[in-house]
């Protein structure tokens, strides 16, 4: 709709036209229902006049790609029934020109506490800070070794390849450059081999570099725990409990909410990769996972290793702090031709 | 609630008519045991994007969620894509 068409409507849902005696019916309800976490509520019809979004409903205005150039935004914060029929009701209104999605709690931004392992750490050890020299910083997932058995770091291809850019060779930083990783005095490894992203289907979000282990020494423990055998990806089951730790948000505790997920559109700086076969994971407590957290391994509650994480969603989860998405580990090292390093 | 390898095959079948979808963030099996269901990720779940996601697929339900943009988890890249 016009971006005059699209205020007017959002003037008139927002209640104003209530102070000028021009209260509007909520009578009029969309034949379909929105959805909050998979359940689909049907509106109810109601003849009770309302004239403004219950509590905990935010209306605005976001740009389209229809050629009209914009439509009515809806921010869910409490998904109450009364929001979910509102939100039909709007939906009707704007004739389905509307973008409804659940936020949860909206609360002032504060700056996330540093969680410890965006430091310098030696002996290198698995959930710190690492990435290219020429990227921002991940997580260094764990150590591997290859058909050689020589003695590498397993992260993403965006961690540890900048996203397809990186060259055999490259600098690897402990920590990243995001938390003051420089070179030479950061460098811990040399980038060996990376998963190329590209369009179509891509298997893992994944790349390995290797370290010099006459320089640098390793301690491949989780906190106190040893990490276990990879996991097969046919044995990893939706409802298990999982575990990690990442750069950002450090020790968080989750669920695998799906599995064998394909189709799974992912945006990256320059581009947008499609994914399959891959996992999804809900923190038990807030987000599983924040920007910064790629790269890490998520261990089962017996220790296994289950899946290299890589990205996560804005929406979704309980109270709306997002979906975190993985690959089997057992894929990842698959596809680069390396086993895991459990003893240092 | 299905087999793990009837939802499978259910997800399949969705899949391939989904593909290519703006709005489609993933198509998975959610569940618990050996008793799935077919999942559906989408960008936002409007009245337009619900008509053509079906409630069954080969006799296994279809759940939908609303996960917004999936990106990268690199410091600064959590943004519209």
């Amino acid at each position: 709709m016009r971006l005059e068409s699209a205020r007017e409507l959002k003037q008139e849902l927002t209640g104003v036209l209530k102070d000028t005696g021009l209260a509007q019916s909520f009578a009029v309800l969309g034949t379909a229902g929105v959805a909050h976490e998979g359940r689909i509520l049907k509106p109810r019809i109601s003849r009770k006049a309302r004239t403004g979004p219950p509590q905990g409903i935010a209306i605005g205005i976001t740009p389209s790609r229809t050629k009209s150039g914009h439509k009515l935004a809806l921010r869910l914060q409490d998904p109450t029934p009364e929001a979910h029929q509102y939100a039909a009701y709007a939906a009707g209104k704007a004739r389905d020109e509307i973008d409804i999605q659940y936020v949860g709690a909206i609360s002032a931004g504060q700056p996330a506490p540093a969680s410890g392992y965006e430091r310098r750490v030696r002996p290198l050890q698995p959930g710190y800070s690492v990435g290219h020299y020429r990227i921002t910083a991940g997580t260094l997932g764990g150590f591997v070794r290859d058909a050689r058995k020589r003695l590498g770091i397993l992260s993403n291809n965006h961690v540890l390849g900048n996203t397809n850019a990186g060259k055999r060779g490259d600098d690897i930083l402990q920590p990243g450059a995001y938390d003051a990783g420089r070179r030479p005095g950061d460098v811990v490894a040399a980038l060996e081999r990376l998963v190329r992203l590209k369009a179509g289907s891509n298997a893992v979000d994944a790349a390995w570099a290797v370290i010099d282990s006459s320089l640098v020494k390793v301690n491949p423990r989780y906190g106190t725990r040893k990490l276990g055998a990879a996991r097969p990806a046919e044995e990893i089951v939706s409802a298990a409990a999982v575990w990690k730790i990442g750069r950002t948000t450090g020790l968080t505790r989750g669920t695998i909410s799906a599995i064998e997920l394909d189709h799974v559109a992912v945006g990256y700086d320059k581009a947008t990769y499609s994914f399959d076969g891959q996992i999804e994971v809900v923190g038990d407590e807030g987000p599983f996972s924040e920007g910064g957290d790629s790269g890490s391994f998520i261990l089962g509650s017996d220790d296994a290793g289950v899946a290299l994480l890589f990205a996560g969603s804005e929406e979704g989860g309980p109270k709306g702090s997002g979906r975190t998405y993985a690959t089997p580990l057992e894929t990842a090292l698959s596809l680069l031709g390396l086993e895991l390093a459990l003893e240092s | 609630m299905a087999s793990r390898a009837k939802a499978k095959q259910a997800r399949n079948q969705l899949g391939a008519r989904l593909a290519g979808r703006r709005w489609l963030r993933g198509i998975g099996l959610e569940g618990s045991g050996d008793q799935y269901h077919v999942r559906v990720n989408v960008d936002a779940l409007t009245p337009d994007v619900r008509g053509q996601i079906p409630d069954r697929v080969g006799g296994v339900e279809v759940s939908v969620q609303a996960v917004g943009n999936i990106s990268a988890r690199l410091p600064g890249e959590d943004r519209d894509s």
